[in-house]
């Protein structure tokens, strides 16, 4: 019997994220494989009510805490082989973190790894997933050939969270802070990321493409965003071009974003930037190409000039917002 | 001296495929063959990201060597003339016809055995994944062959002394900035203004001509036809992912028409004022 295992990583402030993340993935997986361990890797602050709170969202009933000086990839490692079964199966968020441990878990216990998938399963004791490939334009199905099956999340992914059930958990710690670390990473100075001015949470969305041409376009853009008070985000070449800030980056690489209404301006409708926006409840593109593939990919598109229709949006946004206050 | 290693993959813009042209034949592969190819972006990255520490090491007192090394066909080679005409000092293509997908195993193993071969490296640079496999995977895979660190999501490499580089590198909830050890493997993750640099046709002339090293597959010891291998994951089926929606077009007659109809049939009540 399979069972499965969910490392989750605490020295991020994410971690309901990550485990909505694997029970996104494992939907189906969970109905088949039965319960491992939750594996929780976290520094020394953690006191008991932290570890009695986090033991409660962990999808499984045994919880075990691996206590570090820092997070090292090398200890958790060497934990997490420790303990290892054959057929076991390691389930990932869709972080950096999650995506090189499923590899190198993979890679050291002689199994088989998989990242960014949307889906696992398991079929007469197969484990498939399903992730996207092609710079998401198709949907690949694999199965993974080796054991143990080391799997890790794609972004945006997002399950029902376990509901608290009514035995105990059984809780462990292991002390790792004592050990000796490797000393190949010295004088780490850590900076937090700004926040990205609510993408994540925003309900009206304006996403720049390549067509602003320029960093005036994208200023410009942007200054529209506030006229009509959606939040900004741009595609990948508006951002690697430094015509936006890095936090704006909307994609694969950036934020997958899930507003009520999502306009697209001057966005050619590329795969990459599409998956950050596709949970949208409503498109709409403006693009002077009415053959660009967004134009396929929204519920409503103008064929115009993005800056001009943006202008006239947001003196007609004005207008009605002028007229609601004299109204009242 | 550093020395360091850029590995790069040519891929096809993607982007360049029609929508209606998305469909895989029965051997679950999808033709790229016509599609015009371009250096994977993130690798594209890394290479300028050595040439820029490059530039700066003379002020650290540090000398560097950087070369390249691509597996793939004989295309390829135009980017190595290119590394060359750059400064790159030697530029490697591992020969392969076949077009290998999904199969980072392979490329890894290739690379460690090139690496164990040449044995003179302390740093390699690579992207952190290509985007018609999404995997993410050789980077990590290399280091594990090799038995090095590896460190994700770098954005900068700065000379340090002949024995460490300083890396700033994405974290889930920021940026760290870590003085590394060498031997290390880094692979990159968005950079912007990151893009390779356009030599000058004199450099092009004068230096790009420098010969190109090639390497057979056999010659590292892994058999060509892949006897005895298996990837991580076999490809059991591939479909195309829908994502169209109506499409429906407002029309009028000028931007300020559009607008007002856009607002009044699909945003108002939609969006707050």
């Amino acid at each position: 019997m399979k069972r499965f295992h969910v490392v989750l990583n605490a020295f991020s402030d994410d971690i309901e994220k990550q485990i909505s993340e694997i029970c996104g993935l494992t939907e189906y997986l969970l109905e088949d494989v039965k319960k491992g361990n939750t594996f929780i890797v976290g520094d020394g602050k953690m006191d008991e009510d932290d570890k009695h709170r986090l033991a409660e969202m962990a999808p499984t009933k045994s919880v075990i805490f691996v206590i570090l000086k820092n997070l090292h990839t090398e200890m958790i490692l060497d934990c997490l082989m420790e303990t290892m079964c054959f057929g076991d199966v390691y389930l990932f968020g869709s972080s950096s973190f999650g995506q090189e441990m499923a590899i190198r878990l993979g890679k050291r216990s002689d199994g088989s790894s998989a990242t960014g998938c949307q889906w696992a399963a398991l079929s007469e004791s197969i484990v498939y997933v399903k992730k996207q490939v092609y710079s998401n334009h198709m949907m690949a199905t694999f199965c993974m050939e080796n054991s143990p099956f080391c799997i890790s999340a794609a972004r945006g992914l997002e399950g029902a969270m376990p509901k608290a059930g009514k035995s105990e958990k059984e809780i462990k710690t292991i002390d790792k802070t004592k050990d000796q670390y490797p000393a190949n990473l010295t004088n780490t100075i850590f900076e937090e990321k700004k926040p990205s001015g609510g993408l994540q949470t925003a309900s009206f969305v304006l996403v720049g493409g390549r067509g602003v041409k320029n960093k005036a376009g994208a200023d410009a853009l942007a200054r529209a965003a506030e006229g009509i008070h959606a939040e900004f985000g741009a595609s990948r070449p508006v951002v690697m071009n430094a015509w936006a800030a890095m936090d704006k980056l909307i994609g694969v690489s950036g934020s997958m974003i899930h507003p009520k209404v999502c306009i697209t301006a001057g966005v050619s409708g590329a795969a990459a930037l599409y998956a950050g926006i596709e949970k949208s409840g409503f498109i709409i593109a403006i693009n002077r190409d009415e053959n660009a593939p967004i134009m396929r990919k929204a519920d409503v598109v103008i064929v115009d000039d993005c800056q001009e229709v943006l202008r006239a949006l947001q003196i007609c946004m004005e207008k009605e917002r002028a007229d609601e206050t004299q109204a009242d | 001296m550093i020395r360091i290693l850029g590995s790069f993959k040519v891929v096809p813009d993607l982007d360049q495929i029609s929508e209606e042209e998305w469909a895989s034949d029965p051997a679950n592969r999808i033709d790229t063959s016509y599609v015009k190819k371009i250096l994977s972006c993130y690798d594209e990255s890394g290479l300028e990201m050595m040439l820029k520490f490059s530039d700066e090491s003379g002020d650290f007192g540090v000398p560097v060597q950087l070369d390249a090394v691509t597996i793939g066909r004989k295309m390829n080679e135009n980017y190595l003339k290119t590394l060359y005409a750059l400064g790159f000092t030697e530029a490697t293509r591992i020969e392969c016809e076949k077009e290998i997908q999904f199969w980072p195993e392979w490329t890894a193993g290739i690379l460690s055995e090139f690496m164990n071969q040449t044995e003179r490296y302390d740093l390699v640079v690579m992207g952190n994944r290509s985007a018609d496999e999404e995997n993410g995977k050789v980077p990590f895979l290399l280091a594990e062959e090799l038995g090095w660190p590896c460190i994700s999501q770098v954005v900068e490499i700065i000379p340090e002394d002949e024995a460490h580089v300083k890396v700033r590198y994405e974290v889930d909830n920021g940026y760290c900035t870590s003085v590394v050890q060498l031997p290390c493997i880094l692979s990159i993750g968005d950079v912007p203004c990151s893009f390779l640099r356009v030599p000058t046709l004199k450099d092009r002339m004068q230096k790009g001509k420098k010969e190109i090293h090639r390497v057979k597959i056999e010659d590292l010891g892994i058999s060509e036809t892949f006897e005895g291998l298996q990837p991580d994951l076999s490809l059991v089926n591939l479909e195309v992912i829908d994502q169209s929606r109506p499409g429906v077009i407002l029309d009028g007659m000028n931007a300020e028409e559009k607008a007002e109809k856009l607002y009044q049939t699909y945003l108002k009540g939609r969006v707050e004022l």
